[in-house]
């Protein structure tokens, strides 16, 4: 993307200086090592941090500044990326020129007070406030049985191992562990041991953001991201019932793709075909050819080497549906696809590159990788563009199957 | 026609065709992408309608032509959007069928595509069976998603007579009986120029963009719009059932508690909307008294959640909750509802700038101008009116509503639980 400023100080910064938004939106991202001690408290954390402050303590107080401030919005969450634990505080505010008044300035000195001065009283957090928030959490967690498609991608990472079996939420066990003074002692090591980087879009310049996040300046370490180090180990298969209406079948392949490299671009275009389209192998034969079912996808993950398959069917079909997909595989190692096909994918692949610019989170989300993906936006546009059908059978021959997951119907 | 509406910071441009077709264009400097809806009023409450004479078709036809009309003759268009650059899809609501793409190249040809698809049905009955295998797997998905069964079983206990208590995919019964012949009626009954909107938003310059729509439409002929009337049901103000509980696995309880309203059409339908929307949020909001109470005793957090929808002949708030103490949940707010509303001006005020941020907010999104612009348009009021309109609601206008709206017999609760 032209026209993105980067630079550091203590803390890195990427920002986009545009007009074309109504809104700037600020997102400041706090990164540590992923690990199964820690997750628990780190997956709670920001969901209390962004509810009270110690200028503002209590939600209703908190937020009323944020509607005032034409709804402000500060939202908080948690998420694996890789090896990485990142927790992110993300602002989003009107223009202030389209209200007539400094909006921006107030809700950053609101989103400092969240990160610098927490609801924390003799080093923890309040009991009460926390006592409600992991109820929720063992809510959040007991109710991912709920979404089967979410609770079978996880039982099929459970089978993998490594960082892809840590839950993000952490699990019930882990939860026990939490308390008000974990929680404390999780946010004192998170601003000064976590990689902290800052990104802005919108209708500001870098003095201005220079200015705006000078305060946080004090936060944080020079932590560099690792990478995940893949395993794979022997072909699993694992069937499980409940009951349900419609079967869940999910498949993991490893891909030995190094994610830094052009390679990975091209397995962009290897995954548009077999399954991450409309127009993909998977939609048109499981789905449009034989009416198995509603979706059939697949969906590449570069940072953890590995490309997910899921379609929802009737357990009856399981095998079938199965073949089938195999089939598709086989083809693509066999160069068994259109010329067409091949343009069509890479296509909509340069769609939504082109579009990342139309939306500020989309572009924050595209910056924050910038770190582990060498290329410029152009640059990687120009590696799809020169991918060829040999890449692609050269690269399909990679993809091996590692592990099969069925969420079958009937009575538990 | 070209409408400014500077306090938003857009410019939109409307006509209305020959052969009856709206069509709008917005241009938003400094956008790569360009995102275009085609929508008809037609949704899955239009079960029964006359031509010359009337007629009943079978539920979920709505959004089983909508998967129908992607397939030609010469194969499926959203291959043809696919080499094109584009991202196609498609949604059936209540009230509407939209078709939509997103594209960052050939915008021209995508426009003229997505002309011609939706204006030339193709069926046959091997294709039409086909589908039904698709569409089976998708109401069944559904059936499995428990915040899918709460939301219709709500309505449907809410609803005695009208058609919204009707899932929008049908059931597997009733999309068995659809045949080619009845997509083709239905097309030729909605599908017509003067019953749809055509919104194209994004990186366009908009009087090119006209220029080849209306190329497009003069060389195609219509007959004469053929739907003389819809069918309109007595619908009582009351509720059909107070209490439904649908029993599944679930590990968490969930609630919807729903209040059927007073439908109103065009402008008055928008305004009432902004009003029982500021009322909700003064009421439920996390800064409401009502909500810092009952987030102290543990029966209120994140996963709560409300929504008004409004439509011309049905109208319903919601409040939506997770929680295991359902009964405590539910009986909380209920008696809350049942006492005066305490109101000030102040909060009001804040409500409204509130609203004002998001509707601002929402404005960065095309995906967001073009399907809510077309839903207004279709109910004849007008999306930009709404930073203008929520300035003149008055304190008692929430009372109004407050008193219209949540009373005991237009109440339905929903439950869904373990057996």
């Amino acid at each position: 993307m032209k026209g993105i400023e980067q630079f550091q100080h203590q803390l890195n910064y990427s920002v986009y200086p545009t007009k074309k938004f109504k809104t700037t939106t600020c997102l400041v991202s706090f990164a540590a090592p992923l690990s199964a001690e820690t997750i628990a408290d780190r997956a709670l954390l920001p969901f209390i941090m962004e509810k009270s402050t110690a200028t503002y303590p209590s939600m209703e107080l908190f937020h009323t500044p944020l509607e005032e401030l034409y709804d402000a919005s500060l939202y908080a969450g948690a998420s694996k990326i890789g090896k990485e634990h990142v927790i992110q505080f993300q602002l989003e505010v009107v223009n202030d020129h389209l209200v007539g008044e400094d909006v921006l300035s107030q809700a950053i000195k609101l989103l400092e007070d969240v990160l610098l001065r927490p609801n924390v009283y003799d080093g923890s957090f309040q009991p009460l406030i926390v006592e409600q928030e992991l109820r929720l959490q063992r809510q959040r967690i007991e109710s991912v049985y709920d979404d089967k498609m979410r609770f079978a991608q996880q039982r099929l990472q459970d089978m993998l191992g490594g960082e892809l079996a840590i839950p993000s939420l952490g699990t019930l066990e882990q939860l026990k562990d939490v308390t008000p003074r974990s929680l404390y002692e999780a946010y004192d090591a998170m601003i000064k041991n976590d990689r902290v980087d800052i990104y802005v879009v919108g209708d500001v310049n870098r003095e201005q953001v220079e200015t705006a996040f000078e305060p946080l300046e004090s936060l944080g370490s020079k932590l560099v991201r690792e990478l995940p180090v893949p395993k794979v180990g022997e072909f699993q298969r694992l069937e499980e019932q409940q009951d349900v209406k419609q079967s869940k079948l999910h498949l993991a392949y490893a891909i030995d793709v190094d994610p830094r490299t052009e390679d990975a671009i091209r397995m962009q275009v290897v995954n548009g075909l077999f399954g991450g389209f409309p127009h993909s192998k998977l939609f048109m034969n499981v789905r449009e050819k034989e009416s198995l079912a509603y979706y059939a996808a697949s969906q590449y993950s570069a940072l953890s080497r590995k490309l997910f398959v899921y379609a929802g069917i009737d357990g009856a079909n399981q095998q079938k549906t199965e073949d089938i997909i195999a089939e598709q595989l086989d083809a693509l190692q066999n160069g068994d696809f259109e010329e067409e096909t091949l343009q069509q994918t890479k296509e909509m692949l340069f769609h939504q590159r082109r579009q990342l610019g139309d939306n500020p989170r989309q572009l924050i989300a595209w910056m924050s990788g910038a770190d582990v993906r060498p290329f410029s936006l152009d640059e990687e546009l120009a590696i799809i563009e020169q991918t060829t059908g040999e890449h692609v059978v050269e690269l399909a021959r990679n993809i091996k199957l590692q592990a099969v997951y069925c969420l079958k119907g009937g009575e538990a | 026609m070209k409408l400014d509406f500077p306090n938003v910071g857009e410019t939109l441009h409307h006509h209305v065709l020959d052969n009856g077709l709206s069509v709008y264009l917005l241009k938003k400097t400094g956008y790569e992408k360009t995102y275009a809806t085609f929508t008809t009023k037609y949704g899955s409450i239009d079960r029964r309608f006359k031509l010359d004479d009337w007629v009943e078709v079978p539920d979920g036809i709505a959004h089983f032509l909508e998967h129908k009309m992607f397939e030609k003759e010469d194969g499926d268009v959203f291959q043809q959007f696919g080499r094109q650059g584009a991202s196609a899809n498609a949604f059936t609501s209540f009230t509407r069928t939209a078709y939509l793409f997103g594209a960052t190249s050939n915008v021209r040809e995508n426009v003229k595509t997505l002309l011609d698809f939706v204006q030339y049905p193709y069926f046959t009955k091997e294709s039409v069976e086909k589908e039904k295998g698709i569409i089976g797997q998708e109401i069944q998905m559904y059936q499995d998603n428990p915040g899918w069964r709460l939301y219709f079983g709500l309505i449907d206990a809410m609803y005695v007579q009208h058609p919204v208590k009707i899932d929008i995919a049908g059931t597997i019964e009733s999309i068995s009986a659809i045949t080619a012949e009845d997509l083709y009626l239905c097309h030729r009954a909605f599908y017509h120029p003067s019953n749809m909107a055509l919104f194209v938003v994004g990186n366009i310059e908009p009087e090119e963009m006209l220029d080849l729509i209306r190329d497009n439409q003069s060389a195609k002929s219509f007959e004469d719009p053929l739907l003389s009337a819809r069918e309109t049901v007595e619908e009582p103000t009351s509720v059909r059932l107070s209490e439904r509980v649908i029993e599944m696995d679930v590990s968490v309880p969930k609630v919807m508690i729903g209040y059927k309203d007073t439908p109103l059409a065009g402008e008055d339908g928008l305004k009432q909307e902004l009003t029982v929307e500021l009322l909700m949020h003064a009421l439920f909001d996390t800064t409401a008294p009502l909500y810092t109470e009952l987030y102290a005793e543990g029966l209120i957090d994140d996963a709560f959640s409300f929504d008004y929808t409004s439509e011309e002949s049905f109208a319903f708030a919601a409040l939506s909750m997770e929680t295991p103490h359902v009964d405590a949940f539910v009986s909380r707010i209920t008696a809350a509802l049942e006492k005066p509303l305490h109101l000030d001006e102040a909060t009001l005020e804040r409500k409204k700038r509130m609203m004002q941020g998001q509707f601002l907010k929402a404005l960065n999104s095309p995906e967001f101008i073009a399907n809510q612009f077309s839903r207004y348009a279709l109910n004849d009021s007008n999306l930009f009116d709404i930073p203008a309109l929520l300035e003149t609601i008055t304190l008692d206008a929430l009372h109004e509503a407050y008193s219209r709206l949540f009373r005991q017999d237009q109440r339905t609760v929903c439950i869904v639980k373990k057996p």
